[in-house]
């Protein structure tokens, strides 16, 4: 992939090729765009008083009108190896350093900079010991039939680095991996010597309203520039609402070792919407995504802007779905995933992203939970297969948004509690050899 | 446009790096048009409809024009590929069928017919449907519709993008048949399979949908259907349907004996085998399509109501039969098909409920499920027990089918409201 020509596209979408390329090239061309201008100017952090999860980012996120967090506009995610012959322990302190940098150098938040690191199954296979009960870290796994030829994500770490700033953005990911950088004059000394970075590990995207719609020129997306403009999202709806979404309370782990922690999934999704595009209308979609119930009472006005901070799914909806499959012909998106909640609740707190990589429309699907068990079982609910067992629907067709999605890749993660957050042994080991 | 690269210049980029397709007359170059707009004219069957169709199955304004594809073998089901120009189907969600037409970048609309390469039978495979195009390169993977037409019958269909003229590699998957099987079938298509097969598209292609050929107009919405045209054997044809070549159907005797559906539609007779009318109320030969005719049907026939203008041939099956397993209690089958032409109606949802006199409620709810037999065909069925003569059955549909449509089935097969029987028992 190559920098567009900068006169050809807008600056929104020159930047987000830019983190797409990344890279020093990348960096340059962000710095080039964004130097002239007071903005420029990477807001210093403080590496005291963060908090003791990773993971906790909504406290920092903006908020819409609607009181719905809004996440950072631009995703890199890192699958990283320890390279050959390294020790974790001989990796730890310089990994925490690095980290400890890096958060006195930028600032934490969509402003600056928010990232998680989190460590596979295949990272901790490497000890003796085992990952003690409180954790729920399976190997990846082929979910559903519809998952054929499914790639496992089973590198040590996947760093998720997330930002509005796309320069901040590569600035953090140049720091860490290619070079010694210094970033408001604090030294950041990369991990390239300790770590294996192949680039074909980096992946990247977006998410907000106006940039699925600049970068729809890819594979899966046909047709007459479809995407509406307002959509957050490659499928043109709004999601994530406030009330869809688990707390960060409901997806931290709550004892043991990695108590402040949480668990991590991230599937790469494929999508191909020529079809959902091209030959289905609105009211259809609405159907799709929402319940058939929205669609007969038209609750779904353009991308979803009037449902505030909630899907508005109600208990009838979720009742029985085989049932409502059998009268409807089709069962919602959001349905199925209502049906998932616990005690009316979320258990997935959704953190995923749109993504153009190899030239493909997509999804990094990246879910935040206390278990991986919770994730499976959401993945479970919203395959379906009762549902299309009892009844008409299929298991893509008229089934929520299946029709539409290709999974290729799957991968889990644990994201330790901030203090053990640097090659923890299984028995939550800190950078101070705690 | 510079270097923001267009899809469809992405697509021969990177098929031109991997090297993996032979590109012959693909040359194009920014400044080219598409080549698909070079065939355009006066006939566009894209815009041809028939204006306010009846709710029922009608006579379509023309009969496609397809390139027929060698079969090719997938696992245990054989895959007969057809391509044609892209045009407009309908999409069911629900009740309500959403006219489909070809987005400016669909280049073809693929249909593969997937049957039981021993006896040459349409399976109603409907899931795990999957088309790769390019499945070594760029790899864009499309669901595809299981959708019905009057020509094609019951088979997986999709209008897709491919690009300029060249040879496209497409992949095609379907799933396990994962509903009931008897007979013959039973522990039969128990695993997914795909295959491959090339489609060329060139100016030859391009100019079918300029080789359609149209029915007189006053015939345009008329009750009637097409001829199914499977029966004319794989392979056979190279070019396109010659409508010459179809002397098959001048023997349509069954048509006195199955008088029941044109009954229903106060419709006389009007089949004609002159020129180009390939369509007519009667129904078709008993070899010639998907299911068989109703007094084939194994067990007793109940009936043959209709409902959305599908015939709901209702037979009912004793614990002698292989569809009891047990000794005891009936099967009862349900095999809705489209008029005239007997195809196969999958994903839909069928109860059945059943009063009897003296009786405040019901003596039988029960939920059919689809299934496959050697005799009976596709059909839904349940195992029930308490059943007597003179029963009265009702067969609902809470949901139609949601497979997709060609002209002249979009109307049909939505709005079906129950039908009631008197139960005989065998």
């Amino acid at each position: 992939m190559a920098l567009p020509d900068r006169t050809a596209v807008s600056r929104r979408e020159f930047l987000k090729a830019a983190v797409a390329v990344g890279g020093t090239a990348g960096l340059a061309a962000c710095m080039e765009e964004l130097g002239t201008e007071a903005d420029a100017e990477i807001p210093r952090g403080d590496s005291s008083g963060l908090p003791e999860r990773q993971h906790a980012w909504n406290a920092v996120l903006k908020t819409d009108d609607d009181g719905n967090d809004v996440p950072p506009r631009h995703h890199v995610l890192r699958y990283v190896d320890l390279a050959d012959g390294i020790d974790p322990a001989d990796a730890r302190e310089p990994l925490e350093s690095a980290l400890t940098a890096l958060e006195s150098a930028i600032r934490w938040g969509p402003d600056g900079l928010l990232f998680t690191l989190g460590y596979s199954p295949t990272y901790f296979a490497r000890f003796d010991e085992s990952l003690p009960s409180s954790v729920d870290l399976p190997e990846p796994t082929q979910l559903t039939p519809l998952e054929d030829g499914l790639a496992l994500d089973e590198t040590d770490l996947l760093i998720h680095l997330a930002s509005d700033r796309p320069d901040v953005l590569l600035a953090a990911e140049k720091a860490l991996f290619v070079d010694r950088e210094t970033i408001n004059e604090i030294e950041i000394t990369s991990l390239s010597k300790r770590f294996d970075t192949a680039s074909e590990s980096r992946r990247t995207g977006f998410v907000g309203a106006g940039l699925p719609a600049e970068k729809q020129d890819v594979a899966g997306i046909s047709g007459d520039s479809p995407v509406p403009e307002a959509a957050p999202f490659f499928m043109g709806y709004r999601s994530g609402f406030a009330r869809t979404q688990a707390t960060e309370d409901r997806v931290t782990i709550g004892d043991g070792p990695f108590a402040g922690g949480t668990t991590q999934h991230v599937s790469r999704i494929e999508l191909q919407l020529n079809a959902w595009y091209n030959q289905e209308d609105h009211v259809q979609r609405v159907a799709k995504t929402f319940s058939p119930r929205h669609a007969a009472e038209g609750l779904v006005e353009g991308v979803g802007d009037n449902l505030t901070n909630d899907s508005k799914i109600v208990p009838e909806d979720v009742a029985d779905l085989v049932d409502s499959a059998r009268r409807d012909g089709v069962v919602g998106h959001a349905q199925k995933a209502a049906a998932a909640r616990e005690n009316g609740e979320p258990i997935l707190l959704r953190r995923d992203f749109n993504t153009t990589d190899d030239d493909k429309a997509g999804v990094h699907f990246l879910s935040l939970q206390e278990t991986i068990g919770d994730f499976v079982a959401v993945r479970e609910a919203m395959t379906g297969e009762e549902i299309a067992d009892g009844s008409g629907v299929g298991p893509r067709l008229n089934n929520g948004i299946l029709q539409y999605l290709f999974v290729r890749r799957r991968g889990n993660f644990l994201i330790p509690p901030r203090v053990c957050r640097s090659m923890p042994t299984p028995a939550g080991t800190t950078a101070e050899g705690q | 446009m510079n270097e923001t690269l267009s899809r469809r210049r992405v697509l021969q980029t990177t098929l031109a790096a991997g090297g993996s397709l032979a590109l012959a007359g693909c040359t194009a170059t920014d400044d080219d048009e598409p080549a698909d707009d070079e065939v355009t004219g006066d006939i566009d069957p894209t815009s041809r409809v028939v204006e306010n169709p009846p709710a029922a199955v009608y006579v379509p304004t023309h009969a496609e024009v397809m390139r027929h594809l060698d079969p090719v073998s997938a696992g245990e089901f054989e895959f007969v590929p057809m391509a044609t120009y892209p045009h407009r189907f309908w999409n069911v969600t629900g009740d309500r069928a959403v006219e489909a037409e070809p987005s400016g970048q669909d280049d073809a609309h693929l249909m593969i017919t997937v049957r039981d390469p021993e006896t040459g039978i349409v399976l109603p495979a409907r899931n795990g449907l999957e088309i790769v195009v390019d499945p070594d390169g760029t790899a864009e993977s499309h669901s595809p519709w299981p959708m019905i037409s009057q020509g094609m019958g019951f088979h997986i269909g999709d209008n897709i993008p491919l690009g300029d003229n060249g040879t496209y590699e497409l992949e095609v998957s379907v799933g396990a048949l994962d509903i009931e099987r008897f007979g013959e079938y039973a522990g039969r298509f128990e695993e997914s399979a795909s295959a491959r097969f090339s489609l060329e598209i060139d100016d030859d292609f391009r100019r079918l949908l300029t080789e359609v050929e149209y029915f007189d107009e006053e015939h345009w919405g008329e009750l009637g259907a097409i001829e199914p045209m499977m029966h004319h054997g794989h392979g056979a044809h190279g070019g396109h349907d010659d409508h010459d070549d179809d002397g098959h159907h001048d023997d349509h005797s069954g048509h006195d004996d199955h008088g029941h559906h044109d009954d229903d539609h106060e419709h006389g007779d009007h089949h004609d085998d002159h020129g180009q009318r390939r369509f007519g109320t009667h129904e078709r030969d008993s070899d010639v399509t998907e299911l068989p005719p109703a007094d084939d049907l194994p067990g007793t026939l109940q009936g043959t109501p209709t409902s959305g203008d599908a015939v709901i041939a209702t037979t009912l099956l004793s614990a002698e039969s292989r569809f009891v397993d047990g000794d005891s209690g009936y099967y009862l089958a349900v095999s809705p098909r489209t008029p005239y032409n007997r195809g196969m109606l999958p994903t839909m949802t069928i109860d059945a409920t059943v009063e009897r006199e003296g009786h405040t409620e019901s003596v039988v709810d029960e939920q059919l499920s689809d299934a496959l037999d050697h005799e009976l065909g596709y059909h839904y069925g349940v195992h029930t027990t308490d059943l007597e003569s003179g029963d009265t059955l009702t067969v609902s549909f809470p949901s139609p089918p949601s497979v997709s449509r060609h002209q002249g089935y979009e109307t049909a097969f939505l709005d079906m409201e129950p039908v009631e029987l008197t139960i005989e028992l065998p």
